[in-house]
């Protein structure tokens, strides 16, 4: 169960990272998703079976065989690209008057881990993304984000874990910035096999600090995410999700700006390889504010491919 | 300042070590291919031999003895007899060291080397082409690597359909392949696997494959394939790097001791794991100020051997000491050594009394002082029962290693040896 658990975990934080992206802290949960399935596909590599208690072979020959249990150390690179086509029923994020669109989000990425023990992880993480939409080209942006993560496991089974983070990001249109902003996360997560079936809880709450240049989106804020995911087959995987999240900006032009914003979705996706994944998720997102004209709602169906590299 | 310069050295290495080993398997990939052809196991030369090793043209046939740089031609069949060794190689450097009561062949069409009986170690150069190794149940191909196989045939309760147990490890490189084995329907699976340094397969024909990880320095250093030849392995600097990722792998807490020991013994017995062994329910009291994988009966002490069962059958523990006397139930207590050293079995069981509840009886004996230089073996008798069988486990412990063997014995019968080794003289 514990290989099954741990072989099972990246794709938690996938859907993790899937409910985050209509989040602006999607980063610290990329950083997190490429750790534990760097792990987690090293430990896959040993198909499950329980350990052998004891054994007695008739060869004096073979020498000392003493067994270890042994942790896939984080691999020290790790390039990656993921590709999205997106749809929003409500590109502009406004209340009324919606314009639905499609939209392409491209991601390439690579992270450094200079170091790492068991309990403790450091990962700079750097991320070009391209949005690029089919009518409403005005919304194209790019942006680049430089991130540091890390990750400390506060038990030894990786069950809980800690993040700490700070990210800098810049988005540019058309060459120009328009936007910088810098964004210090902390989480704590836990995740737990539920019974015997192949069904997982994961759970993480924690708050983030976002400030930049314009001010105008400066808050902070308090989340959660719950991602319920049961494995259909070996490589097939269904999941929920969903992401209550409190944002309090402390720099809106209105003066005082409070916003609940939920996320609620559900994901498929199949790895037929270790280091491809396709997906397809569908969420809603409800933004709620004390000021009328941020209330927004919108439905954004996705299809994702994603790849990636580590050594 | 002087830790700095190390920790950034460090840094530096695991850079260039993880960029090397990227850009090694970029360069390999294409390398494959071209060196694919040089795979050459047309034939080999016994480059170093102890004792017994013979040639045969066919498995059937009649050997003879094979002399150091006696060439072995394809399909001839290698045999080694007791306490005997022998090193294989081959025109592309590959090598196949094999170890006493072995029975080896090769197939240079089909670029296979075929491991029939005994163990053996191979190391094969990177740059040589693909090779498959064939052994019990078990087909995998490897490229560059160095690993090894036991395959021990089936022994006393086994039968036919058991066939026996199959051990590949991997000291470095890779290796890919598939085991076959029958369930308990008749059903036959074929199971897919791939082992990199420090992985270990352990294969029957009559149940699933399963997987471990094992301490790769202290099998090098305690292997006579890695140490009993003068001539040092060609993969040696691969080799080197695999212990060096193991090192690093312990100095960052990445691998923890289990405290359990594949037991390589004489004795005619193979592995009988008892899967629904009831000495589990016992789990909670280990470590509870005993030693490691010890219940809190009876005294710990320089050699020490504890016996665990949960039957009401009369299950005995003995050992006997390098001088061949005797410690059990009949001579509970000897003195040894010129008097520097006893041995005693401080905590003895007819099976009627229960140490730990609910189920636990336990017979325990140490050896304290300055033990004698030698061989201390222990092991357990079925002295009398009412049941078909009864399962047990015996724990040894000595100088922090500790070997664990499990298994069920009949009335009268006898477990195999755990034997300690204690150095000097």
């Amino acid at each position: 169960m514990r290989h099954t658990f741990k072989r099972n975990r990246p794709l938690v934080l996938l859907l993790a990272t899937l409910a985050a992206m209509a989040a602006p802290a999607f980063a610290q949960e990329d950083a997190a998703r490429i750790e534990t399935e760097q792990r987690t596909r090293a430990l896959n590599r040993l198909k499950p079976g329980p350990t052998p208690e004891s054994e007695e072979v008739t060869d004096p020959e073979l020498g000392d065989i003493s067994l270890v249990s042994r942790a896939p150390r984080p691999k020290m690179f790790t390039f990656w690209t993921g590709q999205t086509i997106n749809f929003t029923s409500n590109a502009f994020l406004v209340p009324d008057n919606e314009q639905s669109a499609f939209y392409w989000n491209g991601r390439i990425g690579a992270s450094y881990v200079p170091y790492a023990t068991r309990n403790f992880t450091p990962r700079l993480t750097f991320e070009q993304d391209w949005f690029r939409y089919d009518h409403l080209t005005s919304l194209d942006f790019d942006s680049q984000n430089l991130q540091l993560d890390l990750k400390y496991d506060l038990t030894r089974d990786d069950t809980w874990f800690t993040n700490a983070s700070y990210a800098v990001s810049r988005l540019s249109s058309s060459g120009d910035e328009f936007y910088r902003y810098g964004l210090a996360n902390l989480s704590v997560t836990r995740f737990a096999p539920v019974g015997n079936a192949p069904f997982y809880l994961g759970v993480t709450g924690g708050g983030y600090w976002r400030h930049g240049d314009a001010s105008d989106s400066d808050r902070v804020s308090a989340y959660m995410n719950v991602v319920a995911l049961y494995y259909l087959r070996e490589t097939i995987q269904l999941s929920g999700f969903t992401r209550p999240e409190f944002q309090h900006y402390t720099h809106d032009p209105s003066g005082s700006r409070d916003d609940f914003n939920i996320t609620v979705g559900a994901t498929i996706s199949w790895n037929p390889k270790e280091y491809l994944s396709f997906g397809a998720t569908a969420a809603y997102i409800g933004n709620f504010s004390n000021v009328s004209e941020r209330r927004y709602d919108l439905v954004t169906p996705s299809l994702l491919f994603g790849a990636q590299f580590a050594f | 300042m002087i830790a700095r310069k190390c920790q950034k050295t460090a840094l530096g290495q695991r850079w260039s070590r993880s960029l090397g080993r990227g850009l090694a398997l970029f360069v390999s990939s294409l390398c494959v291919a071209s060196f694919a052809s040089a795979a050459d196991l047309s034939q080999a030369v016994v480059r170093q031999k102890v004792n017994v090793v013979t040639v045969a043209p066919s498995l059937n046939a009649q050997g003879q003895p094979a002399a150091q740089g006696a060439v072995i031609h394809d399909e001839n069949v290698v045999r080694t007899g007791v306490e005997s060794r022998a090193e294989l190689e081959f025109s592309d450097l590959t090598l196949a060291r094999l170890g006493a009561n072995s029975i080896f062949s090769f197939d240079a069409k089909a670029r296979a080397m075929n491991f029939n009986q005994g163990a053996v170690l191979f190391s094969k150069p990177t740059k040589s082409g693909p090779v498959e190794l064939r052994t019990g149940a078990i087909t995998a191909a490897i490229t560059g690597s160095t690993g090894f196989i036991s395959n021990v045939r089936g022994a006393h309760g086994q039968s036919k359909k058991q066939g026996g147990t199959t051990l590949v490890g991997m000291l470095e490189g890779k290796m890919n392949g598939g085991t076959r084995w029958t369930d308990s329907a008749g059903h036959e699976h074929t199971t897919r696997f791939q082992l990199g340094p420090g992985q270990l397969l352990v294969a029957r024909l009559d149940g699933p494959p399963r997987m471990a990880q094992f301490d790769i320095p202290r099998f090098l250093r305690t292997s006579p394939l890695v140490n009993g030849f003068s001539n040092p392995l060609r993969n040696m600097a691969e080799i080197n790097r695999a212990v060096a990722d193991y090192r690093a792998d312990e100095r960052g807490g990445f691998i923890d001791q289990t405290n359990i020991m594949v037991v390589s013994t004489k004795s005619g017995t193979v592995w009988d794991r008892q899967p629904n062994i009831p000495i589990e329910v016992s789990v909670a009291e280990l470590n509870k100020n005993a030693g490691p994988g010890f219940l809190p009966v009876g005294t710990t002490g320089v050699i020490r051997g504890q016996l665990v069962w949960t039957t009401d059958a009369d299950l005995d523990l003995y050992l006997t000491l390098p001088n061949g006397q005797q410690v059990s139930f009949k001579n509970v207590s000897v003195t040894f050594n010129n008097g520097n050293a006893i041995a005693k079995l401080d905590h003895d069981n007819l099976g009627r009394t229960i140490d730990i509840q609910p189920n636990i009886r336990v017979e325990n004996i140490v050896v304290n002082g300055v033990p004698l230089a030698g061989l201390y073996t222990f092991l357990v008798n079925n002295f009398g029962t009412r049941n078909a069988s009864d399962p047990f486990k015996l724990t040894v412990n000595f100088n922090g290693r500790t070997q664990v063997i499990t298994g069920n014995l009949a009335n009268g019968q006898n477990s195999p040896p755990v034997i300690v080794r204690v150095p000097g003289g």
